[in-house]
């Protein structure tokens, strides 16, 4: 019996223990085995004599002091989803083998626990766990609602001492010409709760993408208008420019996502609905929502048009992201909507290499009223807020500020590959250097623009002289590739060389023609950015389904055009009114 | 005298039993861990749920969630979707497989039956991330359904965006892809008939057909009605996965059901509360089918799990 009593100990022992390890991978985790040693001074080139030397940092450090490590080393616990990390590097490496760590732990004096690190489709589901259990990581990435939430339950470190401390004064520059409205939106009650993630508001504006070699074979010159752009698309579907089954308009069931969306014939009618600034517009002396607007009704009868004649494919509303992406690799797409980095999208691409005659083109909003087609632009184009739990260590505040810090002097002032090759081992070894698993990093806003200045600069010099990142060697690469018979090893196919430098460096591509929208002033202000309010939080599911199920249906004609007036109320009664009613609130509380 | 005896009997038997209770023990273990305690997590249907707060502090709402949920004209759609699939899915995952089974059975030459049932049965073993991209591409209008359509003479069909269709679509595609397991237990029932009926049929003069209804058919009659009573419990599963690779916002008309509906606003909107709603609703609906069910097959034809 004694033996059985000890059987069954054992096998409950068993499962625990079994049951623990799933849970966690705190077993698994690095642990601590020495203190840092001094961290040595970063390269001569990127030390600004004038910069003061921090009190509080090591005697020995002779670096700026927003570079120098902390005075007492400090351990912090996060949890991780696993980005694509790349074709270089090996797979089975995790973000805890990354090289990143080691060059943290000696040059910042943080050591990082791994709370967990998963694919990141699986991360946000373990975060949520780990908010429900409230064993929260130190440092987070949060989504605006997650900030809003924590934030609202006192979950979060204030950052305003560190931020104004320790910050590299390129960061504090980057967001005082942004006008600060990132920090003031992460400020809740006075406190500074997070460093937004931002970028560059002119990122969204709306653009039409086309297939130029099309256009040249019909004798079309870029449309300026939406019927020039209605009458060349039927021209593409006509003449099967693609073989049977071309489409002048490539779109999907989703008219509001990322690319390829609808928000250059939403806009060319007035309508700005969708994407990171839309929605919230001026209308009769208050916030209006954009989607229940006559202008969106305009757009999609004129789609429904197009519907009707072979413009856009038949089975659209059914199609997934993949299958447009498929007609687009295909060259049966003439035409795409979205935004500047459409050129370097996969479809795109697939779709040169299909066939190597294949030329895109890009254009700004084309007017449907004669007028200036005018695109949207975000006051603030956060895409997510870097924070401290409110348990996080002593220290812990300075530790993230300089993790920020840190990742901009390796990406955007270091020599390029100075610190990668002296550093870190790119090659896909274990303890490779991956840039996306740094464990809280900051994004220059205005990288772009600075790219899209300085690699034009270069070509013009023809030289790399003066060049400040890895990606604007690459560009410059490309250029010279493409059209200075340069040869490269390992080096990008044509087409994809092709994409990156179209896309951001050419003065007629994807950033090119931002800069043109921007300098014309050929876009609005979205009126209102803020957090969720409570019927968007309970009803935004419900009103989203109700707008991509009437989008469907009527632009395919299923739907009679009276319908738009039954949809309208529908959308109000159903918690539109009410979300409109809590904007307008915040709106004018903020003002 | 007689006493002692029944007590010695028992305590054996419990002895013998031990290590088959022991073997089921991790089992048992792993069922309470993974099956009965997250079943705590159900409190949320009756609070706002907010993460941050975890379920200790997250306010109660008592029954608002259920209010707010029968109230969306969305939950009201996908529990009638629901409903209308599954009990499709049963009748025909029951009646197609039987008809074949019977067939097959009327086959003499065994080789060829046992393609056939091989054949039936390898969709089976496919998940709906990869039959997915078959069936869109076989029902889409340029695909190989409507050319057959354009051949006679007809227009073709949208059937992945049409409401008409999609539910037809779901249930044909969800039979075509389970039934083979359905079959084989047919097929076993038709082995069981004495085949001496067969015979004095033959010698009475009976042609095929009415052997089918006058032997086959009741010889499989318990295991028909077993199957139809299970499925009873089946009555709310519409078949998640494979409603997820297959519809689009323009089939929600007919082809959302309570799964995607969970799954948009617990996973797309993290309306937790809500969607915990939905899911206690249906498992409780589900708990009274199965209980029907199962107090049915013990009913009409002896089936019972204890």
């Amino acid at each position: 019996m004694k033996r059985i009593l000890l059987l069954v100990a054992l096998l409950l022992v068993a499962l625990i223990v079994t049951v623990a390890c799933n849970s966690n991978g705190e077993e698994d985790a690095p642990a601590a085995e020495a203190t840092p040693t001094p961290a040595p001074a970063p390269d001569e080139q990127t030390q600004d004599p004038a910069d003061e030397v921090e009190p509080d940092a090591p005697s020995d450090f002779d670096g700026p002091f927003y570079l120098a490590p902390l005075a007492n080393p400090i351990t912090l616990r996060l949890g991780v989803g696993i980005g694509d990390p790349g074709p270089t590097v090996r797979a089975g490496l995790t973000p805890d083998m990354g090289a990143h760590n080691q060059f943290i732990y000696e040059r910042i004096g943080a050591e990082l626990y791994y709370m967990w690190a998963l694919p990141a489709d699986q991360a946000g589901e373990r975060f949520n766990l780990s908010l429900a259990t409230g064993d929260i990581p130190d440092i987070m990435t949060l989504s605006q609602v997650q900030f809003f939430e924590l934030a609202e339950h006192g979950q979060l470190r204030c950052l305003r001492d560190a931020f104004e401390r320790y910050a590299r004064p390129e960061i504090k520059e980057m967001f005082a010409d942004l006008d600060n409205v990132p920090l003031d939106i992460a400020t809740v009650n006075g406190e500074l709760l997070a460093i937004p993630h931002v970028l560059d508001p002119a990122q969204g504006l709306g653009q039409l993408w086309y297939r130029g070699d099309w256009a040249d074979a019909l004798d079309f010159t870029t449309p300026t208008t939406m019927d020039e752009l209605e009458t060349m698309m039927q021209a593409f579907v006509d003449n099967e420019m693609g073989g049977p089954g071309t489409r002048g308009l490539g779109l999907y069931a989703n008219p509001v996502s990322w690319a390829p969306d609808t928000r250059a014939i939403l806009h060319g009618y007035g309508s700005y609905v969708g994407g990171a600034a839309g929605n919230w517009i001026h209308g009769d002396g208050q916030l209006v929502n954009a989607l229940i607007q006559p202008e969106t009704q305009n757009a999609l009868n004129r789609l429904r048009s197009w519907y009707a004649s072979g413009i856009i494919h038949p089975e659209f509303a059914t199609f997934n992201i993949d299958q447009v992406q498929a007609e687009l690799a295909a060259g049966r797409v003439g035409v795409i909507s979205g935004e500047w980095w459409l050129g370097h999208w996969g479809g795109v691409i697939s779709s040169m290499e299909y066939d190597p005659n294949v030329e895109w083109r890009v254009t700004n909003i084309v007017p449907a009223d004669g007028a200036a087609g005018r695109t949207i632009r975000a006051a603030a184009n956060i895409s997510n807020f870097r924070v401290l739990s409110a348990d996080a260590p002593e220290g812990a505040e300075e530790a993230l500020i300089k993790m920020l810090n840190w990742f901009w002097e390796i990406f955007f002032v270091a020599e390029p590959f100075a610190y990668i090759e002296d550093d870190f081992i790119q090659t896909g070894e274990p303890g490779a250097f991956v840039w996306n698993w740094w464990p809280i990093l900051i994004w220059n806003a205005y990288e772009q623009q600075t790219n899209f200045d300085m690699v034009n600069a270069a070509i013009q010099a023809g030289s790399t002289d003066g060049l400040t990142s890895i990606l604007q060697v690459d560009l410059f690469n490309s250029y010279q590739m493409l059209f200075n018979d340069a040869t490269f090893d390992d080096w990008w196919s044509t087409e994809r060389a092709w994409g990156e430098w179209f896309t951001r460096v050419s003065p007629d591509g994807g950033w090119g023609t931002n800069v043109e929208i921007v300098r014309r002033g050929a876009f609005i202000e979205s009126a209102f950015t803020g957090p969720p309010t409570e019927t968007h939080l309970s009803r935004g599911s419900v009103l989203h389904d109700m707008w991509l199920e009437f989008y469907a249906g009527y632009v395919m004609g299923n739907l009679p055009e009276s319908e738009w007036d039954v949809f309208v109320a529908s959308w109000l009664a159903t918690g539109g009114a009410d979300w409109t009613a809590e904007i307008n609130e915040q709106f004018n509380r903020m003002q | 005298m007689t006493k002692p005896r029944i007590r010695k009997h028992k305590s054996g038997q419990l002895r013998r039993e031990i290590p088959f209770y022991l073997m089921l023990l991790p089992a048992l273990v792993l069922l309470i861990i993974y099956s009965y305690l997250p079943m705590a997590g159900l409190v949320m249907a009756f609070q706002n749920f907010r993460p941050i707060l975890s379920f200790a502090n997250s306010p109660f709402v008592g029954l608002e969630n259920f209010r707010f949920i029968i109230a969306l004209p969305t939950f009201q759609r996908a529990f009638r979707n629901t409903a209308i699939i599954a009990f499709w899915r049963i009748v025909t995952g029951l009646s197609v497989p039987l008809l074949l089974a019977i067939l097959l059975n009327e086959v003499r030459r065994k080789w060829f039956a046992r393609v056939v049932q091989t054949t039936i049965f390898l969709p089976f073993f496919l998940s709906w991330a990869v039959l997915g991209g078959v069936v869109r591409e076989v029902f889409s209008l340029g695909g190989p359904v409507n050319q057959v359509i354009a051949l006679v003479g007809g227009d073709p069909i949208m059937f992945m965006g049409n409401n008409n269709w999609f539910r037809a679509i779901l249930v044909s595609t969800h039979t075509w892809q389970s039934m083979g397991i359905n079959l084989i237990i047919f097929l076993a029932a038709i082995t069981n008939i004495d085949v001496s009926q067969y015979e004095a049929a033959d010698i009475d003069g009976c042609n095929k057909l009415k052997q089918v209804w006058h032997i086959t058919l009741p010889g499989m009659l318990p295991i028909i009605i077993l199957l139809s009573t299970l499925a009873i419990g089946q009555l709310l599963n519409a078949g998640f996965e494979q409603v997820m690779v297959l519809y689009s916002p323009i089939v929600y008309e007919s082809g959302d059901i309570l799964d995607t509906l969970v799954y948009r606003m617990g996973i797309g909107q993290q309306l937790f509360s809500p969607a915990a709603a939905i899911g206690l609703f249906r498992g409780l609906l589900s708990l009274v089918l199965v209980g029907i069910a199962y107090w049915s097959a013990y009913k009409f034809s002896d089936y019972r799990i204890f």
